[in-house]
Order: C-alpha cells, then structure tokens, then sequence
C-alpha cells in the first residue's frame, strides 16, 4: 500500500498540471517493493541520459558560475558567450542578470535558432552542489539521492520539482532546432519514481 | 568662352597622377580628362570647380566619392580637400557623388600589376603607368585594395586648391586687389584690410571663371589637418544610432522584400510551390527571379517568414557537396598543369646543402564569410526612361552597367544613391543583391521595392574568402634560415569575382601570390609558386585577399624554420630583410614597442609576423599566457609604414580593427559544406571576437614610404603572429585556421 503522502500527491499528480505544451505531468510512484534493483538500475542510467545531457547539464555547472553551451545545435563545447557569468547568486546579479536576455515571455520566445530562451519568470543556474556537467554517472547518481545536495529532496520532492518548474520543462520543447532531453519529461518523472522505489541504486553499489 | 576654354572647364586637369597615364602612351585616349560630373544640372549661381568641389549661396559641398564601408574615408577624403580649401572642419557638407568616369581610381595600378612594391625600375614604372591607363580610360571607379588614400592624397588636394585659388581670382576681380595680396582661411577670401568675403558670397562670379589649374600645393609644414586628429565628420550620427545606412532608408510607397536561393551557390531553381505562402498575413505577391525567388510584403518580417512557408525543389551545385572534397580538390593541384605562375626562384631550393636542416610543413586557411553587420539591401525603383539605386556600394559604375542589363536601360539611365555601408569587408564589390533588386523591380515598374536579406540568406548567398592550401619546404643551417619555398593552392579570386561581372582576366593571378612573394626578405634560395583550383566554391574578396591566408602560411613556416634554426624570430627575420630598407625599419620599430626579448613569464609567449600587402609592410608583435580556461591574448604591437598618416585617431582605429578581425577570424571562424550549403548560418557558428577576449593593442604608423592605404594591411600578420605566440608559450604548432579547433582560448 502506498503512503498516505505518497497518495496525496499522486492525487495532485494526476488531476495534472498543464504543461506549456499541453501535456500533463502526473507523480504516480509504482506501488512499493514493486521494482526490482536491476530495473531501478536501468531507470538510473535512463535519469543519467537526461541529466547529462547538454539540455540539463548546460547550467548544472560547478562554482565557476559559467553556464556552457554545448550539444548538437552549438557546435564546439564552450564556455556561454559574452563571458557570462552567474555570479554567486546564480542570477547574474553581481555582473548581468541572465533575465537580460532570458526575459520570460508568454509566447515562449524560444523558437528561433540561436534566441536565448524566454521560457520562465526567472532564468538561473542550480546550486553549485548539482554539478553535472562532464561528471560520471556515479558522481551524479551520489548528488541526486544525498538529501544534503539534492534541496532535501526524497523522489517524490524531485518528481514534484520536476512538474511544477517550467524551465525544467523547456528543456523537453526547446525550440529554435535544439536537441531535447531524451525520452519525456512523463517519462523521466516515472524514471525517477521507479528509481526512489528501487530505493535510489547508483552503479557500483556495494 | 573659347573653345579651349570650355573643353577644360568641363573636363578639368585635376591631377598629377590623372595624367600621368599620357606620358608613356601619348594617345589623345588616355590623355584626355573626363567630364566634370557636377556640370550636369549645376545651378545657377553655383560653382563646381572640378568634380570634388560644389560651392553655392548655401554652403559649400565635398564630394567624397569613394564608398565608406566604415573605414572612414568620408572623413578623410573631405580632410585632404578641406585642407587646400582653407575650410574649417565640418563647416561643410559631403556627399558620395554620382558614378562617374572622372572618379577613376588612380592607384588601382598597384595592385593591378604584379609588381613588387620596391620596384622603380624603368620596367615597372612603365608597367604601373600601362596599367593605370586601362583604369583611367575604362573609368573604374572602385573603393577597395586600400586604395582610397594613395588615390586621393594629391588629388584631392589638387582639387582644394583649384578650388580656393578660382575663389581668389573671384575677389581679385570684384576687388581689384591683387590675388597675391589676398589670403584664404575658415571658408573666405581676406582682404588686407581684415575683410572676409565668404566662399559661398562668392560662388556665382566664380562659377564663370576659368578654374586655376596647376597652383602647387602647400607645403607639408603648413597643414591644418593632415596628420592631426580630425573628429570623423560621421562620428555624431553613429555615436547616437541616427546615421542612415542604406538598410535604414524608406522610400515613400515602397513594397519590402525577401528572397531565398538556391542555398547551393549559383545553381538552379527547379520548382517551387508558394501556397501557402501566398495566403499568409501581409503577403503582396510571390516573385521567381534568376536562382531563386522572392516574396513582396507589406513588412520585411512578412516576407521573411513567408519564404520559410514556401516548398522549394532545388538543382545540386556546381562544386563539391563535401567539404572533404574541397580539401582534396586541393591537395591534388600541386601540379603543373595547375601552375598558375612561378613568382620567385633565386637560387637553387632544390640543392642538397651540406649541413643543412631540411623541413616541410602544409598550411590549411578555411573558406570564411564576409558578414557585415549590415546584411545585403538595395532599393530599386524601375520607370521607363530611369533607375533608381539605394544602396551601399564599392563599385559605382560597375552597378550602372550590371542593372541596366537587367532593366534594358542605358548605363547613363540608372541613377545610384550611394549610401553609407555597416561593413562590407569585400561584400559589397558583389552585385547579386542589387540585380536581384533590379529583377523584382522590374516586375513591379513604378514601385521602389526594397529588398532585403536575413541574416541566414546572407550567410548562404556569400562567396567567402578563398580556402587555401600551402606547402612549405625550407633548410637551416649554422642557425640561419637558407632556403624558402612556398607553394600555395587556391581558387582564384579574382577570376571568380570578375566572372561574376562578366569579364575575364588574362595573365596570372597576384593575389595566388599576395603576401608570399612581396616579402623582402633575400633568402639565399627562395621559390613561391601558386596553383589556381578550379571547380570549388565561388569565391570573393575578403579584407587583404589572397594575403589574408598566405601570410598565415609564409610567416607560419618561417617561424618553423628560425625555430629549426635556433634563432631568434624578431632577430632573424630583420637578418633576413635585406631587399626593403622601409620593411626592415618597420620590424624594428614593432621591436622597439614590445621591447622584444625581455624576460616573460612562464607560460607567457610571444610571436612576431611580418606581411607585406597592399604595398603596406606591416609587422606585429601578439603576447598569449597559457591559463587553465585556454590562450589568453594580451597584447599586440603593431607597426606598419603607410607614407603619410592622414587622421592618426582614425588610422589607430584601422589598424586596431583589423587586428581583432584577424584574430577573431583565426580563432573562430570558417565557412563549410555539407550537401553543397554553408554549415554556418549565423554568427553563433561563426564568430567574432568578443570584447573580453580583445588585447591591449599598440599601434604605430611609420611613415618613410609611399603613400598608401591602411584598411587592410593590419589583417594578414594577425594570424601567423597568433599563431607563433601559442608556438612560444605552449610549444604547440597550429597549422590551421581557426585555431579553436586545435586549442581553447579564454
């Protein structure tokens, strides 16, 4: 039997949040005990697909503070243009907000090749504590289910954080020819469920 | 007014240089001076002296016929008339002037002819003045090869002081007071009583005097404004965004357009199917032109987006759909058959010297675009008897020639409004978007229309600069550099551009050569062969030409070769600079800025290039440091010998702007083919430097030779100076643009 909580949300999760491409998001974890290690596992390796992907990984950058352009519509890997800089607030207060130029925008603004994206109130990079970029499986997988560097988040806080952030969604429909995130975010969200049930395995468990 | 009288009136003598062409030809062709273009239509009461001066009640009025594609010649043209005309800066107006034979380009023979630019033999002087003749009877009138400065040095002056002199003589008559008892300053004739009678007071009286030819010209000790520091008299309007570039102009009932080719430069359109297109929001009408089609809107967006809703079926290219293939159509022209010419041979590079260290290296330079900021635009309007052209422009004439074949009016009929340019960097000597301007006209007579290309159709439609392959052989010994043989393959610019105008070039290609076989240095044994490929991609002039890849390879190699050696780059190379006492004082001078040789850091280095190009020898120190984030590039000294230095501010920013274009452009920038279409779109592929990135730059202007130009000069020793610096600090030779391919910068 679920959890109480569990349940709560699942109820949330499935009366929906529409998404900006018209789909829904629904939290729906498997019923506990129901997903094996090796298929918890395989969800991880699909969840590693997706957070090391440029779509993710781009702003999950270290304390440099300097988000990255890479994957298959930018070329060669580099460091943003303009010499951008976050700062330590991660906004760009210190030097440019990144709301400059990822002013949101109700229409999306994000369908024009090399536009920056306008896709959220509030554009800025994660905490430096989710570094991904050019880190292995087993570094990310540690980060995802360590409370002290995920925000303090079980699967369910990571599935609902995954719902209800629109830039997160972006990175599914990111217009303007860019390679989205693989799978779907529905997908991803089961993946991660799965992966919490399965009680969080990273590879090289002992 | 006598007959003779009028003849020379009409056609003035302006011009040192304008009748030198006589000398050795002697033909009553080449001597005679072209008609004043000003006379057409003058007003009553107003004055044009010769075809750079027009002087009314109102105000008095520069031509300055040379485009300005940023560079600045506005300014400086206006400067070296102002100068002689006692004007005060800015107290007048400027206008770019009609196309007209009289603004033929008097220095186009430097580079015209393949001559080294030392040479004053009796030969090559006879060989400048024959080529000078072709251009002044063909009355080329053509802004590019950093010309605009040699062309109009005495010129332009020679034009102020007929000017200010036939002024004189019109004070001296309503006076009565002697013309060497009066003076001429801030735009008036002084009497000696401190009366000041306005140039503009006077224009009417001038106007039917004969002009005073042949007054000698001032003295370099009484300039004004040559050699100091001039505000660029466009410098408000850009500073403040108000300056109207041709992209900027309306034209009252003007319909705006867009097109989209055959994105495989110069082929075919096969078919297309623009329903869908017809029914979107502000569509006008759907137009086929020759390779492509275009869409008239009510907006530009409009048609912009409307191209993108239309089907096309297009026919291949003409060249290799691979850039693979472009790199091995190159590296199989090292034939003889493909020899185009051989530009040196002394000695012997293929002796077996005793002692010797024998290297050989091969250089790759990439296609890359033009990309002014300013995409390609032109307004046309077709009516029966005329043509009018908005547009910036290199070519004047040429534009004449090239819309009246398309319109079936006579060259005289197209009027061209010359505009000022946001870049061009060789864009503009093309005339594609201005024909493509005339052909949608012409199906819409009685309307201007407006066309303009996106960003990504210019990035598609350009012919880039000529991709290049060098080989380099070369021997050291006893620490000294003996023997140099380059030999350089690539598409022939200037066959391809002027195939374009419908013309065709006979002899061999100088600019194969450029920046190779002009170096001075007196190698015991030297060779430089060129080998013209044919069947690439179109191609263009992009700012320094053929020295804008050659001098990568030459200087790059030589660098090789010193380091073989043991020697010292700066050291040898001024060791080596024995056929240009000019060129050696310049590689001194860019020593003494950078106190070369003093002790750097660890993982700080630096490279010297010298390239002689444009008949500039220009020679550049670039200091790089290895840091964990990639080269970052400190500073660059840059000395270069143009003759004489107009506007110091404006000759500064010249050379510093073209010093951040060849770095940017060796670091980032290439143009390949993927399916016969460029890979690159816009500048996220392709880029410019960024300002973080940009060294302090120290510039210096020598000023011991000819009188030449600076606009492209500074570009050509960027990339091999670049490219040593990394040499030095890293260890790692680069021997392909762009650099960021091999190596990360900051």
């Amino acid at each position: 039997m679920k959890h109480p909580l569990i349940l709560a949300l699942a109820v949330i999760g499935a009366a929906g949040l529409a998404l900006a491409d018209g789909t829904d998001v629904v939290i729906d974890p498997p019923a506990e005990g129901s997903i094996t290690q090796a298929e918890g596992l395989a969800a991880w390796g699909r969840i590693f697909e997706v957070t090391s992907h440029p779509r993710c990984s781009n702003c999950h950058v270290g304390p440099d503070n300097r988000p990255m352009w890479s994957g298959p519509s930018y070329g060669r890997t580099r460091p943003h243009g303009m010499n951008i800089n976050a700062g330590e607030s991660r906004i760009g207060a210190e030097y440019v907000q990144c709301q400059t130029c990822h002013a949101y925008s109700e229409g999306g603004g994000n369908n024009a090749p090399q536009m920056a994206p306008q896709v959220a109130m509030t554009w800025q990079l994660p905490p430096v504590e989710a570094e991904w970029f050019g880190r292995s499986t087993e570094e990310i997988c540690a980060q995802l289910r360590d409370p002290a560097r995920n925000g303090d988040r079980d699967m369910i806080a990571l599935a609902s954080h995954l719902e209800h952030d629109l830039i997160l969604h972006w990175a599914w429909s990111p217009g303007g020819g860019r390679e989205p995130a693989p799978y779907s975010l529905q997908e991803h969200v089961n993946d991660v469920l799965a992966w919490g049930v399965a009680g969080y395995p990273c590879p090289h468990d002992q | 007014m006598s007959k003779l009288k009028t003849f020379t009136r009409r056609a003035f003598l302006v011009g040192s240089a304008a009748v030198a062409g006589g000398v050795a030809f002697g033909t009553y062709m080449v001597q005679r001076p072209h008609d004043n273009p000003l006379l057409d239509g003058l007003a009553d009461g107003a004055a044009a002296f010769n075809p750079w001066v027009r002087i009314d009640a109102t105000g008095i009025t520069l031509i300055t016929p040379h485009a300005d594609i940023g560079q600045g010649v506005a300014s400086m043209q206006a400067a070296l008339i102002a100068e002689e005309l006692d004007l005060t800066w800015g107290e007048f107006e400027t206008e770019f002037g009609q196309p007209a034979a009289a603004y033929w380009n008097t220095a186009m023979a430097n580079e015209g002819a393949p001559l080294l630019p030392w040479d004053e033999s009796f030969g090559a002087r006879t060989m400048r003045t024959s080529v000078s003749s072709l251009v002044k009877v063909m009355g080329v009138q053509a802004t590019g090869g950093s010309t605009t400065t040699p062309d109009s040095f005495i010129k332009l002056r020679e034009a102020g002081a007929m000017a200010r002199e036939t002024l004189k003589l019109a004070a001296s008559r309503r006076t009565g007071i002697a013309v060497t008892d009066l003076r001429t300053e801030g735009g008036a004739v002084h009497l000696p009583d401190g009366t000041a009678l306005p140039y503009t007071d006077l224009a009417a009286e001038a106007a039917s005097l004969e002009p005073v030819q042949n007054t000698p010209l001032r003295d370099p000790s009484q300039w004004r404004l040559i050699g100091n520091d001039m505000p660029r008299i466009d410098i408000v309007a850009k500073s403040t965004g108000t300056l109207a570039y041709g992209i900027d102009l309306d034209v009252p009932d003007m319909a705006r357009a867009s097109l989209r080719m055959n994105p495989r430069k110069g082929a075919a359109l096969n078919s297309f199917d623009a329903s869908a297109a017809e029914a979107m929001e502000g569509v006008e009408q759907v137009v086929e032109i020759t390779g492509g089609v275009a869409v008239v809107a009510s907006n530009t967006w409009y048609a912009m987006q409307a191209l993108d809703a239309i089907e096309f079926d297009w026919a291949p290219a003409a060249y290799p759909a691979e850039q693979a293939e472009h790199w091995a159509a190159l590296e199989a022209s090292f034939t003889e058959e493909r020899l185009d010419s051989e530009w040196l041979n002394t000695g012997n590079v293929d002796a077996d010297i005793p002692g010797a260290e024998v290297m050989e290296a091969e250089y790759r330079v990439p296609y890359v675009a033009h990309q002014p900021l300013e995409p390609l635009n032109a307004i046309v309007l077709v009516e029966e008897d005329e043509v009018q052209v908005w547009t910036g422009h290199q070519m004047p004439r040429f534009l004449q020639q090239q819309v009246a074949a398309i319109t079936g009016h006579t060259a005289e009929q197209i009027t061209l409004h010359n505009q000022y340019s946001g870049g061009s960097f060789g864009h503009r000597l093309e005339f594609d978007y201005v024909r493509q301007a005339a052909e949608i006209a012409m199906q819409m007579p009685g309307r201007p229309v407006k066309l303009t290309y996106s960003r990504e159709d210019d990035f598609a439609q350009d012919f880039p600069r000529q991709i290049t392959m060098g080989r380099g052989r070369g021997a050291v010994v006893n620490g000294q550099v003996v023997s140099f043989d380059a030999q350089i393959a690539a598409p022939s610019v200037i066959r391809s551009q002027m195939s374009r105008m419908g013309q065709s070039v006979p002899g061999p290609d100088a600019q194969l050569a450029a920046g190779v076989w002009q170096q001075p240095y007196g190698f015991e044994n030297a060779r430089v062969r060129t080998y013209a490929v044919e069947g690439l991609s179109p191609v263009s002039s992009w700012r320094s030409v053929g020295a804008s890849a050659n001098g990568f390879i030459a200087e790059s190699f030589l660098d090789e070769l010193i380091h073989a050696a043991g020697a010292d780059p700066l050291e040898e190379r001024i060791r080596l600079c024995t056929l240009d006492d000019v060129s050696l004082r310049v590689l001194e001078a860019v020593g003494e800025m950078s106190n070369w040789g003093e002790a750097l850091p660890d993982g700080t280095g630096r490279g010297v290039a010298f390239v002689h190009s444009f008949g500039v020898p220009t020679a550049e120190v670039v200091e790089v440091t290895e840091t964990a984030a990639g080269i970052r590039i400190d500073k660059v000294w840059i000395a270069a010998d143009v003759g004489r230095v107009v506007d110091p501010v404006n000759f500064e920013n010249l050379v510093q702007g073209g010093v951040v274009w060849g770095l940017g452009h060796a670091i980032n920038s290439e143009i390949t083919y993927s399916d016969g279409i460029a890979e690159q779109t816009n500048f996220h592929a392709h880029e410019g430097m960024r300002m973080h990135q940009t060294p302090e730059i120290f510039v210096r202007g020598l000023e011991n030779g000819h009188i030449r130009g600076i606009g492209e000069p500074p570009v050509p020793p960027t990339p091999p100076a670049l490219a040593n610096a990394i040499f030095a600090a890293t260890g790692q030779r680069i021997r392909e643009m762009p650099f960021w391919n091999h190596i990360d910068f900051v």
